[in-house]
Order: C-alpha cells, then sequence, then structure tokens
C-alpha cells in the first residue's frame, strides 16, 4: 500500500519543517500537510476547498494536539467517530507529556501518542518509527472494503 | 319717665350679665403647631367635654400652619398656651421666658422621611445631598451634628411638599411618623425614617408651654388649664374613634378616618398612655435633652433649667405665695403636735415591749437585708399597680439613678429603651401562672450610657413583683465581638482559599507550558542548529543564514512566553488597589507609545471620552495594553487600519470596546478565546503566545466585571469588557 499518502496535521511551520525532513529519509509515500484541526476536518470530510479532491484516504494520519481553532482531540474524536473514516490509524504527535493530554487521547481513540522530543536526533528518530511501524509494517484495512 | 327708667333697668340687667359672663368665663387662646389632625386630640376633647369649661376657661384653640411661628405668637402673647417640640428649652436658653407644662408624648415622632429605594439607611449617606428641613428642627440636626454630616448636606427651606422624595429632586424631608398625608396614594414602603432615637437623640415629642407671665399672673388658672388638657387627653387616647369624628365634623379636617387612626396607633406608641402618665415630665430627662444640646453647640454651657419646668413655680407657690396660709397652719400644726406627742408616748410604751419581742426577728431581718442590699444583683420590688417599692445599691448603680428618683415613683422611671421594651415586654400572663419570666432589656442611663441586662422576673404571693438583674453588657459586647470576628475570619478564609484556588490553576498553567510551548522553541533551537551545521559543512551558507534565524525567533518566542507567563501569574496574586481611574489618561499614554513604532503610524485612531471608574491602575494598563495590542496586530495587514474605543455606561456598570477593523475571527471559536495558550491563528499568519486575552480575562475578573468579544472573518473584531459601578456611585 505504499501508494497511499500521509496526511499531517501541525500548524507550527518549524514542525512541519523538521517533521517532512525526518520522514523524506524514511518514508516514500506523499505527504499531504494541513494547518490546524479545522483544516484537517475539511479535508477529511471533503468540504470547503477539498470538496473535490480524490476518492483515496491517507494511509495514516499525524496529528499534532494543540492548534488553533480546532485542536487534535476534537479532530481525532471526529475521526473516530465517523464509521469509515475511524479506520485510519492516528498517531498524536505532540510536546506536551501532560497525564490529561495523553489520557484524554486515548479515550479519544488514537491508535497511538508520541511525545515530541527536544532533542533534534531523538526527534528524526521517533518520526522515522512512526512512518515505518504506521507506513509499512501495519497496514490499515482497505477503503475497498467498506462495510 | 318711666321709659327710661325701664331703658335703665335694661341696661343695668345687660351689662351685669356680660360682667358676670366674663368673670366666670375667661377667654384663652391655645396656639397649635400644625393642622388640625390627631395630634392635638386632647385639647379637642377637652373643649368638647366641657372640662375647659368647667375649669372657667373659654378656650380657643388656633391652628397652625407651614408658617406658623408658636414661639412668637405665645411669647407676645397673642395666645397664653401654645404646643411645640421641645426646642422650646433652646427659646427658654436664648432669653425666652418659657414654661413647659407637660409633655405629651414621652418620644420624639420626630424623623427624617427618605425614599426606601435611595439606598439611605443612615445620616452619614446624606453627605452631598439635598434635604428640606424646617429652621426650627433642632433634633434632626442634633442628629445630623452628632453624626457628622450637617455640614455636607445642602438645606432647602422646608416645603411640605413629600412628593420630590419620591420624584428623586430630594433625598429626605422632615416629617411625623406619626403622619400619613404624605404616604397617601404611595405604595406602603415607599419611604423610610432616619430616627434620632436610633443615634442616641431621645427628646419628649409635643410639649403644651406657657410663659412665666402667665403663671405669674394666674397659677391657679395654668393648673386647672394643665389639669383640664390632660383630662382630655387621657379621653381622647380611650375614645379615638369619637374624637376622630370630632376632628373631622368641627375642625374641618380633610383627613380620612383611616388617616386619622394610623396616627392614633402610632401615637400610642410613642405615649404609653397605659403605662406613663399623660403629660408626665422628669426633670433628669430635660437635663439629658439640654445636655444633648449643649453637647452640640445648640444651647450654651452655663444654661440652667431652674424656672423651666412647671413643677419649678409649684415649690414657690406653698414657700412664698401662701405665707399667710403658712401662719394660720403653723398654728394648727403645732397643736396637732402636742396632741401628736401624748400619743406617740402613749404608744411608746407598748412598743417597746414589741421591740423586745421582735429584736431577734430584725436581727435576722438586717442580716438578709445585708445581702440584699450589697448583693453583686440589682434587686428591684414593684407594687402590682407598677410603682417601685424597694431598689437595692446595685440597681441603683446599674441604672445609674439615685435611690429617691426609683423608689415611690412609676416604673417608667427605669429608662428601658423603647426597642427593648417592644422586643422583650413583660409576660404577665406567665407571671401570673407563678412563672419566672427572664427577659433581656436595654436600658439608657440618665449618661446616655446604654447597659443590656437580663432579667428574671417573678410575682409574689401579695401580686408584688420582684425582678433580680445583672448587667450583661460586657458579654454581649464579647458575643457581638465574637460574631464579627468569626465573620471577618469566614471571609478571610475564603479569601485566600479563592487566592489559592487561583495560585493552582496558576500553577497547573505553568506546568502545563512547561511540558508543552515551552518545549517547541527548544526543539526549534536544537532542530535548526543541527540544519545550520549541516547546512555550513556542504558549504550552503544562505540555507545556514536561513536556519540560524530561525534558532533566533525561536529564543525570542521563548522570552516572551517566559515574560507573558510571569505576567498573568502576577495579575492574578497582584494586592487589587481601586481608586478613581482617569481611563482617558491610560489610553492616550498607550497610543503614544504604540504610535512611537513606524508600522503603526497610519492607524486611524477614534477615541470616545471615556468615564473615570474605581479600578487598579496597572493592572487596568495591562488589560489595554493586551486589547490595543491585539487589535493593531490583526488589522496590521489591513491598507487602512481603524481602531476605535469607547464606552457605554448602564444604571449599574460600565461596558468598554475596542473594535478593529482587521481580520477578526471565526465566531464559532470564541469560546476559545480567552483560554491560557489558546489561539485562532497561525504563528505563520500572527505571532502570539495565547497569553494576553487570558490576562485580561483575569484581571477583569478580579475586578468583579467579564470579557466577551464579537467577530466574523476579515470583518473586524470587538472585544468588550464591563466593570461593575461601586454601590452609590452615580
Amino acid at each position: 500500500m505504499k501508494s497511499k499518502f500521509i496526511l499531517l496535521v501541525e500548524d507550527d511551520q518549524n514542525d512541519v519543517e523538521l517533521t517532512l525532513r525526518a520522514l523524506k529519509h524514511g518514508y516514500e509515500g506523499n505527504i499531504t500537510v494541513v494547518n490546524d484541526g479545522a483544516e484537517g476536518l475539511d479535508f477529511l470530510f471533503r468540504k470547503g476547498k477539498y470538496a473535490d479532491r480524490g476518492p483515496e484516504d491517507p494511509g495514516f494520519i499525524i496529528l499534532d494536539k494543540k492548534m488553533p481553532k480546532m485542536d487534535g482531540i476534537e479532530l481525532l474524536t471526529a475521526v473516530k467517530k465517523d464509521e469509515i473514516l475511524k479506520n485510519i490509524p492516528v498517531i498524536m504527535f505532540s510536546s506536551s507529556n501532560y497525564e490529561k493530554d495523553i489520557t484524554d487521547s486515548y479515550k479519544a481513540g488514537v491508535n497511538a501518542y508520541v511525545v515530541k522530543p527536544i532533542n533534534i536526533d531523538e526527534y528524526y528518530k521517533a518520526v522515522r518509527e512512526i512512518g515505518h511501524f504506521w507506513g509499512e509494517m501495519n497496514e490499515a484495512p482497505s477503503t475497498e472494503h467498506r462495510p | 319717665m318711666r321709659h327710661t327708667k325701664y331703658v335703665f333697668i335694661i341696661a343695668f340687667v345687660f351689662l351685669a350679665g356680660v360682667t358676670s359672663a366674663s368673670e366666670q368665663k375667661c377667654a384663652v387662646n391655645l396656639q397649635l403647631r400644625w393642622f388640625h389632625q390627631f395630634q392635638f386630640a386632647g385639647y379637642y376633647a377637652a373643649k368638647e367635654l366641657g372640662y375647659y369649661d368647667e375649669a372657667g376657661m373659654d378656650v380657643n384653640i388656633i391652628e397652625g400652619g407651614l408658617d406658623t411661628d408658636v414661639m412668637k405668637e405665645v411669647v407676645s402673647g397673642k395666645a397664653e398656651y401654645g404646643v411645640q417640640t421641645p426646642s422650646i428649652v433652646v427659646d427658654r436658653s436664648e432669653g425666652n421666658p418659657v414654661v413647659v407644662l407637660a409633655a405629651i408624648f414621652q418620644h420624639s415622632p420626630v424623623a427624617l422621611i427618605v425614599n426606601s429605594k435611595s439606598g439611605i439607611e443612615n445620616p452619614s449617606q446624606l453627605a452631598g445631598r439635598k434635604i428640606m428641613l424646617g429652621e426650627k428642627n433642632v433634633e434632626i440636626r442634633a442628629m445630623l451634628i452628632s453624626e457628622g454630616v450637617l455640614d455636607k448636606i445642602k438645606i432647602l427651606p422646608f416645603t411640605g411638599k413629600y412628593d420630590e422624595i419620591l420624584e428623586g429632586s430630594i433625598d429626605g424631608a422632615t416629617g411625623y411618623v406619626t403622619d400619613i398625608s404624605y404616604v397617601k396614594d404611595q405604595n406602603e414602603g415607599s419611604f423610610s425614617y432616619l430616627r434620632p432615637i436610633t443615634y442616641g437623640i431621645d427628646f419628649y415629642g409635643d410639649c403644651l408651654f406657657t410663659t412665666e407671665k402667665e403663671i405669674k399672673k394666674d397659677l391657679e388658672r395654668v393648673t386647672a388649664f394643665r389639669e383640664a388638657s390632660l383630662k382630655g387627653w387621657k379621653y381622647a387616647m380611650a375614645n379615638p374613634d369619637e374624637i376622630i369624628g370630632l376632628i373631622q365634623s368641627k375642625y374641618d379636617s380633610t383627613l380620612k378616618k383611616e388617616d386619622l387612626l394610623y396616627e392614633y396607633s402610632q401615637m400610642k406608641k410613642l405615649m404609653y398612655p397605659d403605662i406613663v402618665e399623660i403629660g408626665h415630665m422628669n426633670q433628669g430627662r430635660w437635663m439629658h435633652i439640654v445636655g444633648t444640646f449643649q453637647n452640640l453647640g445648640v444651647i450654651r454651657p452655663d444654661f440652667k433649667l431652674d424656672g423651666f419646668l412647671y413643677s419649678d413655680h409649684l415649690n414657690n407657690k406653698w414657700k412664698f405665695e401662701r405665707s399667710a396660709l403658712l401662719a394660720i397652719s403653723l398654728t394648727l400644726l403645732s397643736g396637732i403636735i402636742f396632741i401628736l406627742i401624748n400619743y406617740v408616748k402613749e404608744k411608746r410604751k407598748e412598743q417597746r415591749e414589741e421591740i423586745r419581742h421582735t429584736k431577734e426577728l430584725k436581727a435576722s431581718e438586717a442580716k438578709f437585708r445585708n445581702i440584699i442590699e450589697f448583693g453583686a444583683d440589682g434587686i428591684l420590688m414593684g407594687s402590682s399597680e407598677g410603682y417601685i417599692i424597694e431598689a437595692n445599691e446595685m440597681s441603683c448603680e446599674i441604672i445609674g439613678k439615685k435611690r429617691e428618683d426609683l423608689v415611690g415613683k412609676y416604673v417608667s422611671a427605669i429608662p428601658f429603651t423603647e426597642e427593648s421594651l417592644e422586643r422583650a415586654p413583660l409576660r404577665f400572663d406567665l407571671l401570673r401562672e407563678g412563672k419566672t419570666v427572664v427577659t433581656e432589656r436595654d436600658i439608657k442611663r440618665p449618661d446616655g450610657s446604654i447597659v443590656n441586662i437580663e432579667m428574671k422576673t417573678k410575682m409574689m404571693a401579695d401580686g408584688n413583683l420582684q425582678s433580680i438583674f445583672r448587667d450583661i453588657t460586657e458579654k454581649k459586647e464579647n458575643e457581638k465581638k465574637l460574631k464579627i470576628f468569626n465573620k471577618i475570619l469566614e471571609q478571610r478564609i475564603e479569601e485566600r482559599t479563592k487566592q489559592l484556588q487561583n495560585a493552582n490553576n496558576d500553577l497547573e498553567s505553568f506546568s502545563y507550558s512547561v511540558s508543552h510551548d515551552l518545549r517547541a522553541p527548544l526543539r526549534h533551537i536544537s532542530g535548526f542548529s543541527d540544519i545550520t551545521r549541516k547546512n555550513l559543512s556542504s558549504g550552503s551558507l544562505d540555507k545556514a543564514s536561513e536556519s540560524l534565524r530561525k534558532v533566533e525567533e525561536a529564543t525570542e518566542k521563548m522570552e516572551k512566553l517566559i515574560d507573558d507567563l510571569l505576567k498573568l501569574s502576577r495579575t492574578g496574586r497582584m494586592e487589587l488597589n481601586i481608586i478613581e481611574l482617569d481611563m482617558n489618561r491610560i489610553i492616550n499614554e498607550l497610543r503614544n507609545e504604540f504610535q512611537q513604532s513606524h508600522e503603526y503610524k497610519k492607524v486611524e485612531w477614534k477615541i470616545q471620552h471615556l468615564p473615570s471608574v474605581p479600578a487598579d491602575r496597572a493592572l487596568m494598563t495591562v488589560v489595554w495594553e493586551n486589547l490595543i495590542d491585539n487589535a493593531l496586530k490583526y488589522s496590521s495587514k489591513n491598507d487602512d487600519p481603524k481602531i476605535e474605543i469607547g464606552c457605554d455606561v448602564s444604571a449599574d456598570r460600565y461596558e468598554f470596546y475596542i473594535k478593529d477593523n482587521g481580520v477578526g475571527f471565526d465566531p464559532e471559536y470564541t469560546n476559545k478565546l480567552f483560554g491560557v495558550f489558546q489561539r485562532l491563528h497561525l504563528d505563520k499568519e500572527f505571532h502570539g503566545t495565547g497569553i494576553g486575552l487570558a490576562t485580561v480575562k483575569r484581571i477583569i475578573d478580579r475586578h468583579g466585571g467579564s470579557v466577551r468579544a464579537e467577530a466574523e472573518v476579515e470583518r473586524g473584531a470587538t472585544f468588550y469588557f464591563t466593570l461593575p459601578k461601586l454601590q452609590g456611585e452615580k
């Protein structure tokens, strides 16, 4: 399923840059970046400027937790409530190692919670592992088998 | 000739008739101080029932009014008698030789009437307000002087137009609590009263008075007039319906029956006709009234009461005017004494025997008497008719009166406060059942001090009452202090808990920020330093420079975050220093600061004149700084930026607003606006830490106000905050 793309939902441009750099070295699929939760929602549910995007859904979603307007948990909740979208793995990738943020995310149905490391080498490593595990090892159920 | 004789006889008879009529009935004028109403019921009764007639007087009752000067009428001799407030003692001190005959009202009905919705509950709140006050109204003046506000009040002449109080063009006017005329057609409770008695000015109400000249001329006539008047009063208070009918039919009163009945019921509370003899006066009470006036500087300090009281003149009569009678009496008396001495001699013999028998008994009685006399509690004995039979030393000490001013006097000689008598009446029904009745009352001593007492009363087998009482002022005082102290303590705990909660919330915010927002810039520093190094080693200097810029930005962002967090935490802890704050000054200072910056030069400012409000200067500056900074920031991409600042004032609050024509925001997310670290814009669009509006909200919360915002995407935003008005602020 290498044709599947990753959806990166991230408001911080510096983090986008660092994440993209990390993925370049370990992941060969396409990466779509949206800038906050609200835009992520529009993308996934094909609303607003994304109403006409193609039929393909992302292979997995890397989601920042704290974003303007709609935050990661709100978007996660919306995704996991949707009969079709709920099968897409969502990885919460956040600066926060705050206990409550982690439990809230798991309660909302996140597939993994990864704390953004401060050290850049560890950061690259964490991103690559996400890409490797969710992109190549662990295939999501195909959308062609929708009930 | 016969004719002339007849004429002569007729003329003689006619003249004789006139002469004899004028001898029997002497014409007397009584000047009232106000319009005919129940206030003067006793005099109407005395006239109607013929009491004056019997006393040989034809009394003409002259109605008073707004401009009546009773003192002038009486001193000039136009009227022999007058009805006036205890202010007559002031007139006496100023050289008018007037004598008070009777105090009809034991307590004064005079009050300052205010609108009950005005919030005025005590005289000190009258500062800066307007009241109508009659020139002669010394009691209200005394109250205002003693509360220290007289010179802060605008005094207008009295017009009797009480409507103006409800309309709000004046704040108060003098009046009688007995009078319903101004309450007419108003909802009950439209007016409330400030009564001098509440502030330690306890005067008699209406007094009957005359002049020394009149007394010198005919003391008997004065006595007869006084007695007939008081008899009339006794009748009037026992038969109010009859006298009300009389006032309406013969004195043309326009007052309704229920108004007059209301007046009667209020008067009853001031006269105690069932307990106190109508007209009763006490020299001590008058001395207290004079003392009050002297303390207030209304009466000169060396003024003596001698000759002011009717009773002073009675003594003179017996001492000097009846010397002839005295001589006869002395002769008679010596005869009687002679007989008495013989009788006593006989009697003594018998008594000597008796004494021997009762010696032991007396010794034992003396022992008990000592116990009672020097007991630690006050002990009083009262007769079933209400007279004080016994009072021990402690009673006198607690009550503050000499024994001779208590024993033999009516029970009203114990100066219980009116309020405590009403609160704790003696339950005769329980006493008659033989129970001990415990009452807590207050005594107002002649020196003005108040004592709280606890009194146990029991009815003896012979119907006499025995009361044991003790001074519990200190206990009461302590209870009161304890209550206040507890309340303060509770308030403090509440305050501290709130502070602690806020501090906890601060801590929570801090720990969250450390775990989240402060980590991001650190990561960026680490990341872009690494990229810089790689760029340098591959020789791409432009890229290295770009990466280094991002490192710098990240450090700046971090610094701003730390600053803002400290500011937020400080706004929560700082003690509020509320002053009358000129908002215009703050706005102008901030505008000047912001205008220094080149990017904001073209902003068009539109600033209304703002009110001064009670607020903290430092914190309010932070509020405006954040709001103006926001407005400038989010309208900076507009070619023609405009900022508008203004305020709407309503009954209970000020609502300030700042409006911009910037990018606005999606109203769907308004609820997130004031949360810590909540942002509605990407950092790449507009820089920010997400702490500013949280700081604004916390400051306004602490001032007791609220914040809100309105906006649309691309159509500007308006931020509002309210500040409450303080109580009494106009």
